[in-house]
This record gives structure tokens, sequence and C-alpha cells, in this order.
């Protein structure tokens, strides 16, 4: 059914210009695949050319089963939402839903049943007569999905559909829009900038960074395992420390001091990343460790996250609330191996100790 | 010494003032008082008449017993009889066919060349310099050009149908025959304005976000579908102006029939400025002139005022 493949596919823009470089990734059928990059990272470029509104260099896509490379948009049987929601600002929210539908001179009870399911499903059966204009930011981005649902596609494609919504909107939207998914099990393609939309919405994510994909993993495989410095980077609701550091007979080097304990071969030019949720503090010494100054202290509530200076760099921390830490208390930070991630400094890709 | 005093931006503005005072402001104002009035061939009397200008005019639209047929507008061509007893209504009514034609000629081409500029943008560079280069010519050296050109039989356009056998358009006289005059014309002056609508209606495009037309093509709209149910609609405000544009166009053309007539219209290439004219100038008759003017002017501004006043009442597009 909904099934997508993309082989191989590249773009480069008449300046010279590669926005994607090889993009290689199977699209299960009723899969929920986001994909995930700072902005300039190809992933909207990737998304267009899937659906057709961006022509294809090399490579060649498929949906369900049918190549669609130099196919029109129109012939692809996929529906997409846009950031700007993209409703048409002289039909009402209903004959905006019917537009695709009359198109495709779908029988006239056939669009009532559908736009109707629709608007029930998305809780807008009251804005149906309404203009675009007169209606809220979350009321347009429901009607622009009533308008990709009622199309009942192959493939539904996302182009950070919720970035023009404040904050609580958002999270709103993104646990709706997870439940539409597994109401309407179809195939999802959803691009984003927010690394949380990514790893909550995601069956399996695509982190993009400059046109190239630095890892195709389920959330927590890309939490756990980032495949390269880019990926341990992005991921993580708290940005995870990154430092250049090395293996030297069983002790791992870090910020001028040993951090942990390991088991094997030495190596040098190393990266090494630890997430603030897995540093280990304590106020004495016990065996590795290095020393630092607690420098700010962030109150979240449930947790503190600290900004700890070990020698001229800062390292961030999260611990409880209760934990009574002090601004310009000395502290030591060690780490259970288990949480350190080592990555070639020339490569930049994760390497396993 | 100080140069800027207060009455100096009224200084600057003099020498348009008076222009625009002696050639437009006062003839226009001047136009209802002449209107009810009689002149002589050399204007120097004026004789109150009252509204017996306006009541000339009224046989002009009425039905005479036994009449051959009926004389509404937009009947083209007619018959010779018909025209030579309602001049002043065989003017209008070219001119109202003159309308309907440079709506089709002008904003209708004009909107043509925009709608395929939009697909593809390479052509706007070309398009703009092609069609916007006759806008700047004017419409008396524009005439001479295609009076040369459509000269039967040696001009450029009937050796061209002579060149692929059309032998009756090679000897065609294009704008001496009641059949073809006002449409000849109506195409050069499609000729010379489409590429100002052109111009008009790519910037309308251009507003429209690129998002709305990509929802189109994903929602399965061909380019065709895309352009009438997406763009063309929410064009509505910048195709209005340009109706506007070209309707006040019709009822100010004068010069391309002057020229393309050698200065001497005839009842099948009359519109009204032409005629209003022949009648004030030729013929002496200010008063006439003038309370025909009156009538044009009312009926535009009528036609006019219940344009913008529909227009304002819509909503507003929001993109």
């Amino acid at each position: 059914m909904g099934k997508v493949t993309l082989e191989s596919v590249r773009k480069v823009y008449p300046s010279g210009f590669e926005a994607v470089s090889r993009f290689d990734l199977d699209v299960a059928d009723s899969e929920f695949i986001v994909l995930v990059g700072p902005s300039g990272c190809g992933k909207s470029t990737t998304l267009r050319m899937i659906a057709g509104l961006e022509p294809v260099t090399e490579g060649r896509i498929q949906i369900a089963g049918r190549d669609v490379t130099n196919v029109h948009p129109k012939d692809r049987d996929v529906a997409m939402v846009f950031q700007s929601y993209a409703l048409y600002p002289h039909m009402n929210a209903r004959a905006n839903m019917e537009f695709g539908l009359k198109i495709r001179k779908t029988p006239k009870d056939e669009i009532a049943r559908r736009v109707s399911e629709a608007a029930a499903l998305l809780g807008i059966v009251d804005l149906l007569d309404k203009k675009p204009a007169t209606m809220s930011g979350g009321q347009r981005q429901r009607v622009a999905l009533g308008r990709a649902i009622v199309r009942e596609p192959q493939v539904f494609l996302f182009d950070e559909p919720l970035s023009n919504l404040d904050a609580k909107l958002r999270s709103k939207m993104r646990v709706e829009l997870k439940r539409l998914h597994q109401r309407l099990r179809a195939t999802m393609i959803y691009v984003t900038h927010d690394q949380v939309e990514a790893m909550t919405l995601g069956d399996r994510i695509v982190i993009m960074s400059d046109g190239k994909v630095e890892q195709i993993a389920t959330p927590m495989e890309a939490y756990l395992k980032p495949a390269s410095v880019f990926v341990a980077g992005f991921i993580g609701r708290n940005k995870m420390n990154i430092f250049p550091g090395s293996v030297d007979g069983g002790s791992v080097r870090w910020l001028a001091g040993e951090i942990a304990k390991v088991e094997g071969p030495d190596r040098g030019n190393l990266v090494i990343g630890l997430r603030p949720e897995n540093v280990r503090l304590s106020r004495e010494q016990s065996g590795s460790g290095v020393n630092g100054t607690i420098d700010v202290i962030e109150e979240l509530g449930d947790e503190l996250v600290l900004s700890i200076l070990v020698g001229t760099e800062l390292i961030a921390a999260s611990a409880p609330a209760s934990s009574g830490f002090y601004r310009g208390e000395e502290i030591f930070i060690s780490a259970d191996p288990a949480h350190l991630h080592f990555f070639d400094s020339g490569t930049t890709k994760r390497l396993e100790l | 010494m100080k140069l800027y005093k207060s009455y100096t931006p009224y200084l600057l503005i003099l020498p348009a003032l008076v222009i625009y005072s002696a050639m437009i402001l006062i003839p226009a104002m001047a136009t209802p008082y002449y209107s009810l009035h009689h002149t002589d061939k050399s204007y120097k009397k004026l004789d109150w008449v009252g509204f017996d200008n306006y009541k000339k005019l009224a046989p002009e639209f009425i039905k005479e017993e036994g009449a051959p047929s009926d004389p509404t507008f937009i009947r083209f061509p007619r018959t010779d009889e018909e025209i030579s007893v309602r001049s002043f209504a065989s003017a209008l009514n070219n001119n109202v066919v003159y309308l309907f034609l440079t709506l089709l000629f002008e904003v209708g081409f004009g909107l043509f060349l925009a709608a395929l500029v939009s697909r593809d943008g390479r052509l706007y560079g070309m398009f703009r310099v092609l069609f916007f280069a006759p806008m700047i010519l004017s419409l008396v050296v524009v005439g001479i050009l295609f009076k040369v050109m459509l000269r039967p039989e040696i001009g450029l356009v009937p050796q061209f149908f002579g060149l692929i056998g059309i032998e009756s358009l090679r000897t065609q006289q294009w704008l001496a025959d009641p059949n073809t005059a006002l449409l000849t014309i109506s195409i050069i002056s499609g000729w010379v304005y489409a590429g100002f609508y052109l111009v008009l209606f790519s910037a309308g495009l251009k507003r429209i976000p690129k998002e709305l037309v990509e929802a189109a093509m994903v929602d399965g709209a061909t380019p065709r579908q895309v352009f009438w149910r997406i763009q063309f609609p929410l064009l509505r405000d910048v195709t209005s102006v340009c109706i506007l544009l070209c309707i006040t166009g019709a009822f100010k053309a004068y010069d391309l029939f002057w020229v393309l007539s050698n200065s001497k219209p005839d009842n099948f290439t009359h519109i009204v400025p032409t005629y209003i004219v022949e009648k004030a100038f030729n013929h002496g008759d200010l008063g006439y002139a003038s309370a025909i003017a009156m009538i044009v002017t009312t009926i535009i501004f009528i036609v006019t005022a219940i344009h913008l006043w529909r227009t304002r009442k819509r909503e507003k597009l929001q993109f």
C-alpha cells in the first residue's frame, strides 16, 4: 500500500548547490517517519521531491511500488500539509476540503461523507462554513489536516505543520497528530527542525545535516546510540556534553582527568560525549572523577540544570531538585562507562569500544 | 537670503497647474455650460438653447415607426441605412463593441501572457520587453506603422497572407471594410496595451503565495485547473482594476481611430471621442458635441461607480 522508497536520491540546484546527496530510505506501510535537522539540511527539499514539487536530479522515488520520479504531483496520490497551512483564501473550510475530491470527480455523496467524517474527527464541524481569514492558526491547521485526510492518500506529507503555532497548542496538536496516525494507520512523512517533535512522533527518525543522512533509527536508538557527533548533539532534550578525549590503559581521559574506566584497547583522537542526565555528581572523590565548580544553576521545578566549570569548559548536568547543590560548590564529575559515547574525531562517526 | 518661502511649494506646482487648467480643468468645467448652448461655425456666438442639444440626441435611441430592425447595441455589422439615421448611436455602438474587443485583446491577452509567465519565469524578461515596448511608442506612430503594414496587396500583412496562399486576405481592405475595421483596430490596440496588463497581472500573480499553487497541484489539479480555480479567483482585485482601466480607456480612445481612418472616420470606425471631435470642430457644433460628452461621461461615471462599489463591498482576501 503506502510504501515509499527513495533510492540514491540527489538534488542539485541550478546554482550548483547540492541540497540533498544520496538519500536512501525505505518507508514501510503505515509508518510514521520524521525527517529532522537544522534549517538548510535538505529535509524540506527531500519532502518536496517526494511530493513532486521539486524535480529529482538523480535517483528514483517509488510510492506504493510505482516509480513516480517523473510523475506530476497531481498523479502521485499524496496529500501535503504546509507550514503556512496554504488554505485557499477564497473558499470556506468545506470547499477547501472538497477541492481535491471534486478535481478527482469523486461522487457527491462520497465527498459529503468524507468531509463530515474528517470534520467530526478533527472537531471542526462548526468551522466548515467559515473562510480561512476568520479562523485562528490552530483552526486553520485543523482544516489543512482535514483537507489532507479526506483525500485518503497513499502517503501524508507534513512540512513543519506545527511551526506557526504557539508552544501550548503545538504540544496539543502533537498528541492529536500521534492519535490521528494510530487511528488512520497511514504512511506519514513529517519534516521538522524540532527534535522533540521528531522523538515523540516518529516510529523512525531520519536525522539530516548538510544534505546528508546522519542516521536513520528509532527515536530511542538515536538517543541511546547516536551514529555521529552531529546526532549526539542534536537529539536529546538537554544538549550532550561533547569534548575531545582518549582511552589510555583502560582509563577514559576527558576534560584533563579520568572520568571512567573501561576495558578495551588504547585509543587517541576521540570525541567523547556524555548526556547531562547521565553525569554522575558527587561531593567527594571516589574512584574516577574530575573536579569542577558549579557556575550557574537553572531551576526547572522538578530538576536542576547545573553548568559546571571544569578547567575552562562548561559541563551541563542535571540533578534532582532536592539535591541541594548551590552556586560556587566544588563538585566531582564521573560517568558510567555505558553512558559514554565515543566518536572518531576524524570521521565523527560512532565507535564501539 | 532665504530661498524657501511659505509660498514656494505653490510656486513650484504653478506651471503644471496652469497647463492642467488650460487644457483639462477649464474645458471640462465648461462642457456642461456649452452643452446648453448653440454655437455657429466661427464659435463667436453662443446662444442659449436649454436642453435642445440633448433632445436632438433622443431620436437616435427611440425606435421609429417602421424602422427595419431593433436598434439595440452590439450588433455588428449593421445596415448602411440604419447607421445614417443614427450616427451617434452607431458611434456609441462601435465604442461598446470596441470595448469588448479590447477587453479580449488587451486584458484577456495580457492575462494569458501572465499565466504563461507564471508557469515559466524565464519568459517574463522576454515578454516584458516584447510586449511592453509598444507602450512607449506614440499611438500616432503605431497607427502609421500599421497603416503601412496593412496596405492591401503590398503591406507586410497582406503579403504574408499571399505567401501562405490565402488570396482573399491578401486583397482584404482591413481598415476600410466595415466587417474588419473595428476588429483590426482592436487587435492593434491589443498589441499596444497587452504588455501593460501583462505587467499588472504578473505582479498580482507574484503576490499569491507559492504554497497555494503547490497545495492545489498536490490536491490533484492540472496547471489549467490551478490557474482557473486558484490563481484567477485570487486575482480578482487586479482583474477589476484592469477592467476599469480598459473601460475608461475604450471611451477615451482617439489617436488610433483618427490616424487609421486618415482623419475621416467612417460610420463604421467612428467611436464616441472621434464623433465628438468631428461634431465640435469639423461641423462647428460645440454645443451638440458637449451634450454627447456629458452623456457619455455620465454613463462611464455610473458604470465605474457601480463597479467600485461592488469591489469595496466584497470581503478582502488574505493570503
